[in-house]
């Protein structure tokens, strides 16, 4: 009825229904969008199109002196699997390769166990069971993501991925004292917790909002405050003698059950930059790692390292020389009560004070001093004070421990004291304080600052330097240097530190054994010493380039613990492993040879340009008919002919002759995946050479 | 009454649109505003699009970092001397560390 009336409408009539038709119908979206933005129980708030997301900086590495890295944050990955979104035929399918996946990076549990555990999970119907044992890289994670089911993804394989991130010493626990950590409450030890304000940066903020898809972006195109990335922290030191320092320390303290640790620190001679410290402690279980600080935090009586201060200042006020003789006697000097002994058996008798010095005469040392400043002991400990001996050294890493001496209006000075530290006993001082006073002889007098931070970066580029810090310009004489060092090269050449003797270079140093104090005594009432071995010293001495110090601290026993005999030997082996990568040190190392200029030496394929460079540097030789790029070449003894390499897109190139370094660089630059067996220079490519190839396409190489 | 059922009905029938209303006159005015329109929510469709890239980018990254970290890490774990030492022991090989230091060969020329 009344489609028959609309028929007989006129146009402009139908058009005036239809238009109500829609203006009825745009009336009615416009009231249901009123209804669902402002009635609508479930109606979408401002919340659910935007929100405020934190944005976190990204916490700054620690860095060795070259750059490499030694404690970086690394993101990881815990996994969680909801098994009821896996249909069970599918399940059935794949339960083995996923358990063998699962099996194979956790390396916890065997396939079958793996398959079992899924199993029961699957029975279960667990949705957030947790897969493994431990967090995982992403390269793990890749590899799972790659396995069966798991591949299918959230929604259809139930693999549900929780990104954590910790900080990670690629080294493991390479200097783990000195690089140290930090907890979430802000507690932590070393450069990691004294620069968390430099390392941690500034989070900022930004407002996002929903996009089609669920996706979500920045409102208004950028954050409302960007967060600010910490800074690097480039510190001085070198892996290569961190990893020595460690390693011979380790190695020594396994030879006797009776250490509780030891500590190992390497300095630069002239900027006074630590270059290896390694601490190691003795825990319950026997082992050792790094959890306390010896190096710098553990002030102790140093013994007979100390015999070096006493030596210069002996020198230094003119009251002894190094061939200024001493009656050291039997080996045992009763002086005000109190017994003074050698441990050399019957004696040393007479000695010249270079002699004390080598041997460790205690008798020799005490009679000197004693004899020197008994009447005016204060002007002995101003010059102790003066050397800068128990300078605050105001370390750039929190810890430092406090290094003091006795003074002679102090309660606790007594009628011996001075007697006692003329060998090193009435101070109290820290490995890094010995060190830093043994790297001052070194360095011809100049006190320079230990140091551990080199800089702080930001995306490679210096933002601050620290530059070597100067303590003192000079802490005695250059005269009294000079006496200082030919004594301490005696105690490797002819004294207590002769297993420190080495043809190749010269080591100047002296050697350390002291009693150290069990509740202000010396030994327990059944006899048992705690003893601290110790070797502090230079390389090379007529150069010299680091110093080192070497303390081992035993536990209670009744034997003794010599620095030549168990310290010095750590020194040694660290010295040679410093000394055996630079070329510098040896003196027959520099050889000078004459070229032939009718020979030419065997050149393959390669760079034209970096050929040619090589040449003519070393050579003094430029090649005939000289290219740029790939070149082969083709050479007998008097000449050598180069033909280019022909590099087109999608063909394979002649890459026979080559080293893999360049074959690999060129392949792979074109897009091909290489695989490459044995080693040497190419002979075989697979494909041959002039074959059409894609990009990706599957490239083996053979080397012999 | 009369004038006002007529303004409804010139409006509600759509006489407006004819030569009988003003619209027609400005044609291309609207023309141009619906042109800016359509220029503005292209413009915003594709600045959103860029943002999206943006955000996907920034995840690849990240996830590109993710993967050189680790990977890097895992090279500097096994270039340490003792792991390269173990490994060469593993392989049987007779390779030592060195004691003497490589030497400086200087070439003189004759």
């Amino acid at each position: 009825m009344f489609f028959d009336k609309f028929s007989n409408m006129t146009m402009l009539e139908k058009f005036r229904y239809i238009f109500v038709l829609f203006l009825f119908l745009a009336i009615v979206a416009i009231f249901r969008i009123a209804y669902l933005q402002y009635l609508d129980k479930d109606r979408i708030s401002t919340d659910d199109i935007f929100k405020r997301k934190e944005l976190h900086a990204v916490r700054g590495s620690i860095m060795s002196h070259d750059g490499k890295l030694m404690l970086v944050t690394i993101p990881t990955y815990t996994l969680r699997w909801d098994s009821t979104l896996v249909p069970d035929s599918l399940f059935e399918k794949k339960v083995d390769s996923m358990a063998r996946c699962l099996s194979d990076i956790y390396k916890d549990k065997s396939q079958a166990k793996y398959k079992d555990i899924l199993k029961t999970a699957k029975k279960k119907n667990e949705r957030y069971f947790k897969l493994g044992n431990r967090n995982i890289n992403y390269s793990e994670l890749q590899q799972i993501k790659n396995a069966p089911v798991f591949k299918l993804g959230k929604f259809k394989g139930g693999l549900i991925t929780i990104e954590n991130s910790i900080r990670k010493n690629p080294y493991g626990s390479l200097a783990n004292r000195t690089i140290g950590n930090i907890n979430s409450i802000g507690e932590g030890t070393g450069i990691e917790y004294t620069y968390d304000k430099i390392l941690k940066g500034e989070g900022g903020f930004c407002t996002t909002k929903r996009t089609v898809g669920d996706n979500w972006i920045v409102a208004n195109g950028e954050p409302a405050k960007e967060p600010v990335d910490g800074m690097d922290i480039r510190t001085t030191l070198d892996i290569y003698i961190q990893e020595a320092c460690e390693r011979e320390l380790r190695y020594q303290l396994a030879q006797s059950d009776i250490f509780e640790g030891g500590t190992v620190i390497v300095m630069d001679v002239s900027t006074g930059a630590i270059r290896g410290i390694s601490n190691l402690y003795k825990k319950k279980d026997g082992t050792f790692d790094e959890s306390y600080n010896f190096a710098f935090s553990h002030p102790t009586e140093p013994g007979s390292t100390l015999k070096l201060a006493s030596l210069i200042s002996l020198i230094e006020d003119n009251k002894a020389d190094l061939d200024t003789p001493v009656d050291a006697g039997n080996g045992v000097w009763e002086y005000k009560g109190a017994k003074i002994t050698d441990t050399h058996r019957g004696g040393y008798g007479m000695l010249t004070l270079q002699k004390a010095f080598e041997k460790s005469s205690n008798i020799a040392f005490a009679k000197l001093v004693t004899g020197a400043y008994e009447s005016s002991p204060d002007i002995y400990v101003s010059r102790l004070h003066n050397m800068k001996l128990v300078e605050r050294l105001d370390l750039d890493v929190d810890g430092e421990g406090i290094a003091s001496i006795i003074s002679p209006d102090d309660k606790l000075w007594s009628g011996t004291t001075l007697a006692t530290l003329g060998y090193g006993y009435g101070v109290t001082l820290t490995p890094l304080h010995t060190l830093t006073f043994y790297n001052a002889i070194a360095n011809n007098g100049k006190m320079v600052k230990p140091h551990f931070i080199e800089s702080f970066e930001k995306d490679g580029r210096v933002i601050q330097e620290f530059k070597p810090q100067i303590v003192s310009g000079s802490i005695c004489s250059r005269e009294t240097v000079k006496k200082a060092k030919t004594a301490m090269i005696g105690v490797v050449n002819n004294g207590t530190g002769t297993v420190c003797k080495d043809a190749r270079y010269q080591i100047a140093g002296k050697t350390g054994t002291a009693r150290m104090s069990i509740n202000g005594r010396y030994e327990d009432p059944n006899g048992y010493k705690k003893h601290q071995a110790s070797f502090a010293g230079y390389f090379p001495a007529d150069d010299p380039k680091y110093s080192c110090i070497v303390v081992l601290y035993s536990g209670l026993t009744k034997a003794n613990f010599y620095g030549g005999s168990w310290a010095a030997p750590i020194f040694k082996r660290i010295a040679d492993k410093i000394y055996a990568v630079n070329p510098e040190w040896n003196s027959t190392s520099v050889r000078e040879c004459e070229s032939n200029k009718k020979t030419m030496p065997i050149i393959n394929s390669g760079k034209a340009e970096g050929i040619d460079f090589a040449c003519s540097s070393l050579l003094h030789k430029t090649l005939k008919k000289s290219r740029s790029g790939w070149c082969k070449y083709t050479s007998d003894s008097l000449s050598t002919t180069t033909e280019p390499i022909i590099i087109e897109k999608n063909m394979m190139p002649d890459v026979t002759s080559m080293g893999l370094k360049d074959a690999l660089y060129l392949l792979e630059n074109e897009g091909y995946r290489v695989t490459f067996h044995g080693h040497g220079k190419v002979y075989s490519q697979n494909p041959p050479a002039g074959t059409q190839l894609t990009k990706n396409s599957n490239i083996t190489i053979y080397l012999k | 009454m009369a004038a006002k059922r007529r303004s409804l009905s010139f409006y509600i029938g759509g006489e407006f649109l004819s030569d009988k209303g003003n619209l027609i006159k400005y044609w291309k005015f609207i023309f141009y505003i619906f042109f800016l329109v359509v220029l503005y929510i292209s413009f915003h469709y594709s600045m959103r699009n860029i943002q999206t890239q943006i955000s996907d980018n920034e995840k690849t990254i990240r996830t590109l970092k993710s993967e050189y970290l680790g990977k890097y890490s895992n090279l500097l774990y096994s270039s340490q001397r003792v792991e390269i030492e173990k490994k060469l022991n593993e392989t049987g090989s007779k390779l030592v560390p060195p004691d003497e230091p490589p030497a400086i060969v200087k070439l003189k020329r004759r």
